[in-house]
């Protein structure tokens, strides 16, 4: 295995996961993450770096320029005005050489963009999106994960805030999800009767891997299945939710 | 025929803008830690840009072009102010939700503290790459170094990076690591 590592160099790997590489380099990359176990672990590892790196600046939005609060109007500041008035300087100047006149946009091209964020602080506030992790089936563990996903829901309700919490299980964690081994089943069902906001998802790949051992895995109702509890987390973090891992 | 061409190009320039103003944002919040500062860069940069509009002729360079105008502002204000960035004393959130008690706040502090201690030829690339979205050759074109130079930096600075969050790594990647415990 070592000594493969030094074939695939960290440049390349961190140029693959950036889409840097043409169709044959690749090729020949994926070819080595498909047959090297700590290549694979070295790009996972990699991936999780840039998924953090996105994921801790994802809800830094440019202020919106309505905003009262600043020391005045914000199309009014002294660099902005300035800008106005060259834009009409320009505007005359481009038409007057019959060019392709940048300037007309000018007072548009702040407004757009300011409805624009608008728009994203919107998505953003609108609903608290929220997926919590379970890997475990330590009874203290399992009861602080339900508490507090009931804490959580509970407390952007009585906010008025809407919101959605996806509790996902895999490993240790499935066995509160399976209805020979859970031993939480009431408070379950007590949760999903109580708070529609708040979904049970299980791994597949657990239940594949319990499988080939020949456990029989049966869950409880309204428990979804999903391929991967890793992937479903990391697709929820580009996608902008909260991650909990209990 | 030529005005609805300049329309067209004009709206095209309104949307490239609208789209690339909460990237440049998001970058040189990463670089400051400071909102009302990242803030005033990004409107320098677009101000900027207009006045030198004229320079720009292919719209296909405009994303390095821009990014290479807030690098400048940047690099100005930090000649003018070298003693004002200090992560230890920017507030790193301004709004107390539950989501404050139960951790995802610290992840993100954990993250940006740790952007925030790399080394600046870094830190630029690697948020240029992540948070502005471009590729290797426009960063190497608006920090003007070398492809290979950049492709080094960007490997050490994810090392460096996960070295700095290891414990944030999920179970698959580390075996013991947790992004967080709650007891």
């Amino acid at each position: 295995m070592n000594d493969k590592r030094d074939d695939l160099s960290d440049e390349l790997l961190n140029a693959y996961l950036d889409d840097e590489l043409d169709a044959d380099e690749r090729g020949a990359v994926l070819e080595r993450l498909l047959s090297n176990r700590e290549i694979a672990e070295r790009a996972c590892e990699l991936r999780r770096v840039k998924d953090l790196t996105q994921h801790a600046y994802l809800a830094v939005v440019p202020p919106s320029h309505q905003d009262k609060r600043r020391a005045g109007p914000w199309y009014l500041s002294g660099a902005l005005a300035a800008s106005l008035i060259l834009a009409c300087g320009m505007l005359i100047g481009w038409f007057a050489h019959g060019r392709l006149a940048p300037a007309e946009p000018m007072a548009s091209i702040f407004a757009p963009a300011a409805s624009g964020i608008a728009r994203l602080a919107a998505q953003h506030g609108d609903v608290r999106r929220i997926i919590l992790h379970l890997s475990s089936n330590q009874p203290e563990e399992v009861d602080a994960a339900l508490d507090e996903a009931e804490d959580l829901v509970s407390t952007y309700q009585r906010m008025r805030q809407k919101v959605k919490l996806e509790f996902i299980a895999n490993s240790d964690g499935l066995d509160i999800l399976r209805s020979d081994t859970s031993t939480h089943r009431a408070r379950i069902e007590a949760l999903l009767k109580k708070y529609p906001e708040i979904s049970f998802l299980a791994c597949r790949q657990t239940i594949n891997h319990l499988k080939e051992k020949g456990v029989k895995v049966k869950l409880l109702p309204h428990t979804e299945v999903v391929p991967s509890a890793l992937g479903q987390i990391i697709e929820r973090l580009q996608e902008g939710w909260i991650y909990i891992k209990v | 025929m030529d005005l609805f061409r300049r329309m067209r190009q004009q709206r095209e320039v309104n949307q490239r803008l609208e789209e690339i103003r909460p990237r440049l944002y998001r970058v040189a919040y990463s670089w400051c830690h400071d909102p009302h500062l990242a803030d005033d860069l990004v409107q320098q940069t677009l101000v900027k840009a207009l006045q030198n509009s004229g320079q720009l002729r292919d719209a296909k360079v405009m994303d390095a072009w821009m990014f290479r105008i807030l690098t400048n502002c940047w690099n100005d204000h930090f000649r003018r102010q070298r003693d004002t960035v200090d992560i230890d004393d920017v507030p790193q959130w301004h709004e107390r939700t539950p989501e404050v008690e139960h951790g995802r706040d610290q992840i993100v502090a954990r993250v940006r503290q740790a952007i925030a201690a790399l080394p600046d030829h870094h830190r630029y690339v690697i948020t240029l790459v992540d948070l502005g979205g471009l590729s290797y050759n426009e960063v190497a074109e608006v920090l003007d170094i070398p492809l290979g130079t950049l492709m080094s930096r960007v490997s050490r600075a994810r090392r460096s990076l996960k070295e700095s969050l290891l414990d944030l790594q999920p179970e698959t990647a580390r075996h013991t690591a947790q992004i967080r415990r709650i007891k």
